[in-house]
């Protein structure tokens, strides 16, 4: 007794660290469901490894390789992880096409979707597009093993099916009855226009990250094991330490203690009780002969261990929640209604095809979203009269808030994007004419390089459980690509992702 | 397969080969690291140790055998370490079901704490 009379006053100069516990101590505020305080406290007081670990980075001089002063905090790791919590992920794209985005969403279907979009943004000729997007390894081990989950990037290895090629997105792009707004160019129906392949760059990042956290969690697994039976008072130790043991049974008893004060108090006296049980189990560590012959051997390492693989679980959760990908799309321009540019393209035929190479980044930042996109384009072939192969630039990006959770359908999103670019030259690669307003017998060339601005501001509405997603957006641009006038549009588009309708094995749940 | 306090089981010869099953009702299963058993034998005293892993059952599930009874009986004390994500709700509990051959069961709850990995620590007592 009078030992641990003696500890409690010398327990305040430790000043230990709650932050890996403010969980467990607001459960025996509150309860979980079917859980008793009783139950919340032995839970709390379950957790022995994190409760050494907690106090490593205190011990100074102990022998420890390397200083235990060079432990990273806990709290600040604590504090990483609550940050990256309360979300989910974006789940469904509507993204198939810059129709209703200006900026490309990372995130494709893994099995298949399918989008229709109707109101251009940066075209000058409004229309409806269809967008098919597959991931054809997905598709493969879906079907084949009968279980979408197959289909998933990152799946355990005795499950893993074609990983290299679920990094391989594919979207096709059919133009659907366009209008026939002013333009020397007209869509066929169900024209194709654009096809895109698009390759994951950060799948093996995440892959190797997962495999060092858990080979370093197998690592720690001895030391824990040894650290949690020496507070058993029965266990497979060979050696159970009985101060511990009281130690525990003291902390339980002023726990519950804490719990039955007033609601007002009963936070603050949770946390001072706990705090203090934490300095005295410190205290025990260093001054106890038994126990402070495990300090150097098992507790420092374990709790440089323990910082460490909370890092790389960290890690892993922020890597996967990055994604960069690069992407390759031909555009196939519209035919042309007469002849252009004194017959280079004679009516009938179409412009160069349009290649592009864009880097697709998004970070989720929960409850935010940032992504953002580069490309360049060139012309495939140089036509005379055309200012070499290279067309224009672009750079976007886009801020999207995960809005309030729609019970059985997912979460409205709200996103703002702003978009920078430069037309190096005609957007069709040579002069585009238009006709005279007071003589439409005869034409003028415009001259339309130069730079584009847009912002653009969409919403999108889930709906079946996030299978099924509505984007409505509005933009604001300088100009169009056949106009240099500043025009606001509004989009309306819908989005199927065929992922949920494949079969999945039935969980043991 | 008897639970007699927090984390404590009571176990006999009928119950082996156990399973530990992990599930989730989170859109992931937990990460979990191979177990480490301390077995100390209550005659004699000795104490050895036994690495477990769990196996993904590919169905959302992955499920750890105690293939056979020990020789002797003893105590068996081992944490079981789990890595949740940070998208695994906090109310939403890695469940861990201990099922004897004879059909005995008891159930644990190990819910998300604020560090990524947690710790939960079982003595199994086998008679």
């Amino acid at each position: 007794m009078r030992f641990f009379f003696l500890l409690f006053f010398a327990a305040g100069a430790f000043g230990a660290d709650l932050s890996p516990f403010n969980i467990a101590i607001g459960r025996i505020l509150t309860p979980e469901t079917g859980l008793t305080v009783d139950d919340e406290i032995d839970t709390l007081l379950n957790q022995r490894q994190a409760m050494v670990a907690s106090f490593a980075p205190n011990v100074k001089n102990a022998g420890a390789q390397p200083p235990a002063q060079q432990l990273p905090e806990l709290a600040r790791i604590a504090d990483r992880y609550r940050r990256l919590r309360n979300d989910t992920q974006t789940g469904a794209s509507s993204s198939s096409a810059g129709s209703t985005s200006l900026v490309l969403n990372p995130y494709l279907a893994d099995i298949l979707g399918i989008s229709l979009e109707s109101g251009a943004i940066l075209k000058t000729v409004s229309g409806n597009t269809i967008n098919l997007q597959i991931k054809p390894a997905g598709l493969f081990c879906a079907t084949k093993f009968g279980d979408a989950t197959r289909a998933l990037p990152g799946v355990p290895d005795n499950a893993a099916c074609l990983e290299f090629w679920k990094r391989v997105g594919i979207t096709a792009a059919f133009d659907k009855s366009r209008s026939n707004a002013p333009s020397q160019l007209v869509a066929l129906q169900d024209d194709f226009s654009e096809f895109r392949v698009r390759f994951d760059l950060l799948a093996p990042q995440l892959k190797k990250a997962r495999q060092a956290l858990l080979a370093k969690m197998e690592q720690q697994g001895a030391a824990a094991t040894t650290i949690g039976c020496l507070f058993s008072e029965l266990s497979g130790c060979e050696k159970p330490n009985p101060q511990l043991i009281t130690w525990t049974e003291r902390t339980k008893t002023a726990l519950k203690s804490a719990a039955a004060k007033p609601e007002a108090v009963r936070k603050a006296e949770l946390e001072k009780t706990f705090g203090t049980a934490l300095d005295q189990l410190q205290k025990l560590f260093e001054t106890e002969p038994d126990l402070k012959a495990h300090m150097a051997p098992l507790i420092l390492p374990f709790g440089k261990s323990y910082a460490e693989s909370n890092l790389l679980a960290l890690k892993v959760d922020e890597l996967g929640r990055t994604s960069f990908s690069v992407e390759y799309s031909l555009n196939r321009p519209d035919v042309a209604k007469a002849d252009l540019a004194n017959g280079i393209v004679t009516k009938g035929q179409r412009p160069p095809d349009l290649s592009t190479a864009r880097a697709i980044y998004a970070r989720n930042y929960q409850p935010f979203v940032f992504t953002a996109n580069g490309e360049a384009s060139w012309f495939n072939e140089t036509l005379p009269g055309m200012n070499g192969a290279f067309r224009s630039w672009q750079v976007s990006a886009m801020g999207t808030f995960l809005l309030k959770e729609i019970p059985n359908m997912g979460k409205t999103t709200l996103s703002f994007g702003g978009l920078i670019g430069d037309l190096h030259q005609q957007p069709l690669g040579f002069d585009y004419t238009v006709p005279l307003v007071n003589d439409p017998t005869k034409s003028v060339a415009i001259n339309l390089t130069g730079p584009v601005r847009a912002f653009n501001a969409r919403l999108e509405f889930p709906t079946a459980n996030k299978s099924v997603t509505i984007p409505i957006s509005f933009t604001y641009s300088n100009r169009t690509d056949l106009q240099k006038e500043a025009d606001v549009r509004g989009s309306i588009g819908i989005t199927v992702r065929f992922d949920s309708f494949f079969p999945t094995a039935t969980p043991a749940r | 397969m008897t639970r007699t306090k927090f984390r404590t089981y009571d176990s006999d010869k009928s119950d082996y080969p156990a399973t530990l099953t992990a599930s989730t009702s989170a859109d992931e299963l937990p990460t979990l690291a191979s177990v480490v058993f301390r077995i100390q034998d209550v005659n004699t005293g000795t104490v050895t140790s036994k690495t477990l892993k769990f196996v993904d059952n590919g169905d959302g599930t992955a499920t750890l055998t105690l293939a056979a009874a020990p020789d002797s009986p003893c105590n068996l004390a081992f944490a079981v370490q789990v890595r949740f994500p940070a998208n695994n709700p906090v109310d939403t509990p890695m469940k861990l079901v201990f099922k004897g051959a004879n059909g005995s069961s008891v159930t644990d709850k190990i819910f998300p704490e604020s560090m990524p990995i947690v710790f939960a620590n079982y003595v199994v007592h086998y008679r």
